[in-house]
């Protein structure tokens, strides 16, 4: 095992060199998980640039207790769950907005999706935080509705219900454009 | 479902593309910032209990200066015991109503251990009980408050009696048992004087080990019966103290037409009046400060219930309210309060 430079401890080599380790690693954990973690919670946010924000507030939480959080199964799941809070509460989301804007200016306009796309980010907005919660866990995360619920901290029969709602509101949402333009 | 998988992650991608990260050496900076931010509000809490503490210490050990004792103030009294009067009344109104009777105890729960009796055929009704607001009966300075009290000898002790007469139905009995003991008969719809002196002879009053004081009541008329109990019947006398008393006064324009207004008087109220001590019943109700008499007052505006009520204290322990329909008018109120005074 080498020797600290500094103080020739190889205790104290090791630990810096786990240090290294784990910034390199927290480096590619941010790398694969940042974008993916952003299009979820543009969902439930409706905003990609609030969900770009949510995504690295939680990622400044997790940088220093990274070596803590490496060793869970799942460290994108806690992230994630952060992220969720932080989108959730209103209060801290308007404060977080303000800070936002203060630091990165008027947001990017966002490239055009199609119109299939659009109709399916409107009909999401129409749902609760909750249903949309679920609904981009369980579709777009691949989660079994167990997980969801341990993810969200609430029954997994509250989960089936909520996805039950949310799938009928989605449906009927995104029939009623499709009806319009036949009536048309 | 498949294709709300697809559509879900179509759109997800859109957005995932359209992402430019920080990058994680931002999100490190973030973190470090937040920690010190975290850091430093500790610090500075800690900082601060500790100045708090520090300059708590000398004045908690430091030995405080020698005072001269202070005097004891005499008894405040009212300098006359006669009950206020209108000087002022607005046209057309005329006195309905004057009475005296103790000041309702209604946001306190019910006299501990009270017992009510209440005449089966026809009306009366009492109840002993022990005063839990007062430890002393300071009979000379009552005698010099009420104007309608009189000094009586119950159980060989001086107590003071409150009698029947066509202005007061509650009658009431009060003296000092024994030292930090004042008992109570209290008489409500018109019970004769003569009945209170008896039942008040007939106690049979016991401590107990554990403090607390049993009281028997002795044998009375028939046709009186115990109130509530084995029930939960409620007994106005449980809610009533003979000290301290009320005298109100209430003017209308004719048998129970509006608007009215009602002066109240209650002796016995020494501290300077408060904000807080008249609670807002209503949250609408709104407060403005005024001067009667020289004296700071409260006047409320309650806009559900719709009345005027202005509050102030005189010296010697006098509250006086003049409480009125709100068609009356701000400014008749203060004048109604602005013309009291004591003949």
């Amino acid at each position: 095992m080498p020797a600290c430079s500094v103080c020739g401890l190889t205790s104290h080599a090791s630990q810096a060199g786990r240090a290294v380790e784990a910034t390199e690693d927290f480096d590619s954990f941010y790398a694969a998980v940042f974008a993916r973690l952003v299009g979820q919670l543009a969902l439930v946010t409706g905003d990609p640039h609030e969900a770009e924000d949510v995504v690295q507030e939680a990622m400044a939480r997790a940088a220093p207790r990274w070596a803590q959080l490496r060793a869970y199964d799942a460290p994108e799941a806690w992230v994630r769950r952060v992220a969720f809070n932080l989108a959730v509460s209103g209060h801290r989301r308007a404060r977080r907005r303000l800070a936002a804007l203060l630091r990165l200016g008027p947001p990017a306009p966002v490239p055009p999706v199609s119109v299939e796309a659009l109709a399916l980010a409107q009909a999401l907005q129409g749902l609760t935080v909750a249903h949309r919660q679920v609904v981009v866990l369980h579709y777009l995360a691949d989660l079994p509705v167990q997980q969801v619920a341990r993810e969200l901290g609430v029954p997994v029969g509250t989960v089936k219900a909520r996805l039950a709602r949310a799938r009928g509101a989605l449906a009927a949402r995104l029939a009623e454009p499709a009806q319009k333009g036949k009536q048309a | 479902m498949n294709e709300l998988r697809d559509r879900l992650q179509e759109l997800a991608d859109g957005y995932a593309r359209s992402t430019s990260p920080p990058g994680p050496v931002a999100a490190r900076r973030r973190g470090r910032r937040r920690r010190r931010r975290a850091v430093a509000g500790i610090v500075v809490a800690g900082m601060l209990v500790v100045g708090a503490s520090v300059g708590l210490l000398p004045a908690l050990k430091l030995p405080r200066p020698s005072q001269p004792a202070r005097p004891t103030p005499a008894p405040q009294v009212p300098q006359l015991a006669a009950w206020f009067h209108a000087t002022y009344v607005p046209s057309g109104f005329q006195l309905a109503n004057d009475r005296e009777r103790p000041v309702e105890r209604l946001r306190t729960p019910p006299i501990r251990g009270a017992q009510s009796f209440r005449l089966v055929k026809g009306n009366g009704e009492f109840t002993v009980s022990v005063n839990p607001d007062l430890r002393q009966l300071d009979v000379a300075r009552e005698t010099r408050t009420y104007p309608s009290v009189r000094l009586v000898q119950v159980r060989g002790h001086t107590g003071l009696l409150f009698p029947r007469r066509p202005d007061n139905f509650y009658t009431g009995l009060t003296w000092e048992e024994r030292t930090g003991l004042v008992m109570q008969v209290l008489g409500s719809q018109g019970v004769p004087d003569r009945m209170l002196l008896d039942v008040a002879e007939g106690l049979r009053i016991v401590g107990t080990s554990g403090g607390k004081i049993e009281i028997t009541v002795g044998p009375r008329p028939p046709g009186w019966i115990r109130v509530g109990r084995g029930t939960r019947w409620p007994s106005l006398g449980e809610y009533l103290t003979v000290l301290p008393r009320k005298h109100e006064q209430t003017f209308t324009k004719g048998r129970g037409r509006r608007p009215y207004f009602v002066i109240a008087e209650i002796r016995g109220q020494f501290a300077p009046l408060r904000s807080a001590d008249k609670p807002k019943l209503v949250p609408e109700t709104t407060r403005e400060s005024v001067r009667v008499h020289g004296y700071p007052a409260l006047l409320d505006h309650d806009p559900i219930n719709h009345f005027l009520e202005v509050t102030w204290r005189e010296p010697g322990g006098i509250e006086l309210s003049v409480q009125a329909a709100e068609d009356l008018g701000r400014r008749e109120v203060l004048a109604i309060a602005e013309g009291l005074r004591q003949p």
